[in-house]
């Protein structure tokens, strides 16, 4: 509806227009034909006409003058027109409502030839009108067309639409393909492409829960057995040694509860860093006290090398966490009396931390491994948590640096490297 | 009764060890699927406590290995997967008995005599031999309706002697049944115990049979 009648409106402009120039033009013709007129012709013919009336909208008014000023003929005298000596077309406004004027010097003498503006408005109106009404008439008609055909068009999409809605939110396979339009199966693809995407996701994290919540029941399991035998202690002896074993088999408990949410939190979507540019030495000397306590009690020589500043930008409690991760496993895992050593490296521009360990190393084979979530190796008799190394994982990756083992110098002990991104220059 | 414990968590190995050993029973614990073959193979155990979280193979397989090579030995599994396919396909590769962690250690000890009654045809909870009887779930015994005293070791050599009435025990038999692995034995361990049986039930009540072992006087 709208439409049409922002359709009518501009045929009404056009034809307002187009009216316009032809009246325009009607003007300069009948001027120019009483120039070619003797003036009598004129002046016999108009003295007919006495029962002129200035409210007939198709009259012309006609007016001559002499070049100096005076009047000659008027077939409106009532009208009082006066001259103007600029040529051409004017709009004048006058008792009787706006006039088109036109005016020329032609054969020695100014000829003014006028129309009622109302005139040519209502031959405007009336052409216009002639134009629309079959517009009108039609716009059922193609407003039923269109529909018909935009419904036609759009129906695989509300196919698609339909087997969306009627889906629950678990329900992540991908949307039939057969028979689309080649319009509609690119939108379907990438749909089908984001669903996928969107369920390998979930499969992922549904997975996380699940390990997470067996993974909580060894320890556990540890505590409640611990327990039990703390209630049987017969002697204030055993008690003493069973509430040890019991306090040990809590903090594992709660360790593992601690390294499941560090790691929630360094996930990819995780919380958000605060990159900043700090010194990486300062954080490894940082940390390396923390843990100096860990190393004095299993007599273990705990080294730092970071003597020169190493600027990178990145999350101080995040690149924190991540050392600890490194340093107490190393610290971990290396028997009495041997040697743990952190070194941080800035050149080429590009920082680096190696923590090396006299400890029995990683083999080869399993040094992907051990970056999966609750993977432990055989035969280790240290009750990790298994989470360790995937939180350094992803702590690295979201600093864009990259965790490599390696084996020591010493040739069995593990060297562990985190490399960070090249600087520009 | 002798106990092989598969379990490589620390922790709950220990404990495990500690809690059984309690109850009477000798503990023999191996940290993996390997060893724990080979012990099943060689040994003679009464019992397997399983679990089925091991690093080095996948429990379930160990079980049907073991299976295959025809050890008999009645096995409780204990594992953190719990779902219904996990417990079925459990039992179906060979295990008895099925405890999902965090288990309570008297429901266990409850399970294992239960399974070690059933492995040895046993319904009644608790073992008669004439005037004695022993309920093994509370470590109570009686002697002609008295209660009778006795220390864990007597209560495990009289609980060996009665499961088969009539079987002559050999002494290293005897021993393998009450001491776990790394438990310091004397050489005279169980005469020692079988002495101070004797002065509680009376002389005649175990018989010595020479060069073989013991066996318990047949009731007329």
């Amino acid at each position: 509806m709208l439409c049409c009648l922002a359709a009518a409106a501009a045929v009404y402009s056009l034809v307002e227009n187009e009216v316009g120039e032809l009246n325009d033009y009607q003007l300069r013709l009948v001027a120019e034909s009483i120039s070619s007129n003797p003036l009598e012709a004129v002046r016999n013919d108009a003295s007919k006409r006495t029962d002129f009336d200035i409210d007939d909208d198709d009259q012309f008014i006609i007016q001559t003058w002499d070049p100096d000023g005076t009047q000659t003929y008027s077939s409106v005298p009532a009208l009082g027109l006066q001259l103007d000596r600029q040529n051409g077309y004017k709009t004048v406004a006058t008792a009787s409502g706006p006039w088109r004027i036109y005016c020329a010097l032609m054969r020695g003498r100014y000829i003014q030839v006028g129309l009622q503006l109302r005139a040519r408005n209502q031959l405007a109106v009336r052409i216009a009108l002639r134009a629309i009404v079959p517009l009108l008439l039609l716009f059922p008609l193609v407003s039923a067309l269109v529909w018909i055909v935009v419904n036609r068009g759009l129906r695989p999409l509300t196919r698609v639409m339909r087997s969306l809605k009627e889906r629950s939110a678990t329900a992540l396979q991908p949307l039939p393909t057969e028979g689309l339009k080649a319009e509609i199966l690119p939108l379907v693809l990438a749909l089908n492409d984001l669903l996928e995407r969107l369920s390998r996701a979930i499969t992922v994290q549904r997975n996380f829960v699940a390990d997470a919540a067996h993974q909580l029941r060894t320890p556990l399991a540890a505590v409640r057995l611990q327990m039990q035998l703390a209630q049987r202690a017969q002697s204030s002896d055993e008690r003493i040694s069973a509430f040890d074993d019991l306090a040990n088999g809590v903090n594992r408990a709660a360790h593992l509860v601690e390294q499941l949410l560090t790691l929630a939190k360094h996930e990819p979507d995780g919380i958000q860093y605060r990159m900043l540019p700090l010194d990486l030495a300062d954080v490894v000397t940082l940390v390396v006290n923390e843990c100096s306590l860990l190393g004095r009690e299993k007599t273990i020589d705990l080294q730092v090398r970071a003597e020169e500043p190493v600027g990178i930008v990145g999350d101080l409690e995040a690149l924190r966490v991540m050392l600890q991760n490194l340093i107490e496993n190393a610290i971990r895992y290396t028997p009495s009396f041997g040697r743990v050593e952190v070194r941080v490296d800035g050149g080429d521009r590009q920082a680096r931390i190696e923590i090396s360990d006299t400890g029995p190393g990683i083999p080869e084979v399993e040094r992907e491994r051990v970056f999966d979530r609750f993977f432990r190796r055989q035969g280790t008799q240290q009750t990790g948590s298994g989470l360790g190394l995937a939180i350094v994982r992803n702590i690295a990756s979201r600093h864009r640096a990259v965790v490599r083992l390696l084996t020591a110098s010493n040739g069995n002990g593990l060297l562990v490297r985190v490399e960070f991104p090249k600087q520009a220059a | 009764m002798k106990l092989l414990l598969t379990e490589d968590d620390e922790m709950i190995g220990s404990g495990l060890r500690k809690g059984l050993r309690q109850e009477s029973m000798a503990v023999d614990w191996v940290r993996d699927g390997r060893l724990s073959l080979r012990a099943l193979v060689d040994g003679d155990y009464d019992l397997w406590l399983l679990d089925l979280g091991l690093p080095d193979c996948d429990g379930i397989d160990l079980l049907r290995q073991s299976r295959e090579r025809n050890v008999a030995t009645p096995a409780l599994i204990l594992t953190a997967r719990d779902s219904v396919t996990d417990r079925i396909k459990g039992l179906n590769s060979g295990a008895d008995d099925y405890l999902p962690k965090p288990f309570d250690l008297n429901e266990l000890v409850a399970r294992l005599r239960a399974l070690h009654r059933r492995s040895m045809g046993i319904s009644d909870a608790s073992l008669r031999y004439g005037e004695l009887v022993l309920i093994p779930a509370t470590h109570e015994a009686t002697w002609a309706g008295r209660p009778l005293l006795l220390s864990h070791r007597e209560f495990a050599v009289l609980e060996a002697l009665l499961e088969r009435p009539g079987v002559v025990l050999s002494r290293q038999r005897l021993e393998e049944k009450l001491y776990g692995w790394g438990e310091e034995v004397q050489s005279n361990t169980i005469e020692v115990h079988i002495h101070s049986l004797r002065r509680k039930l009376g002389v005649g009540f175990i018989r010595n049979v020479r060069g073989v072992g013991y066996v318990l006087q047949a009731q007329t």
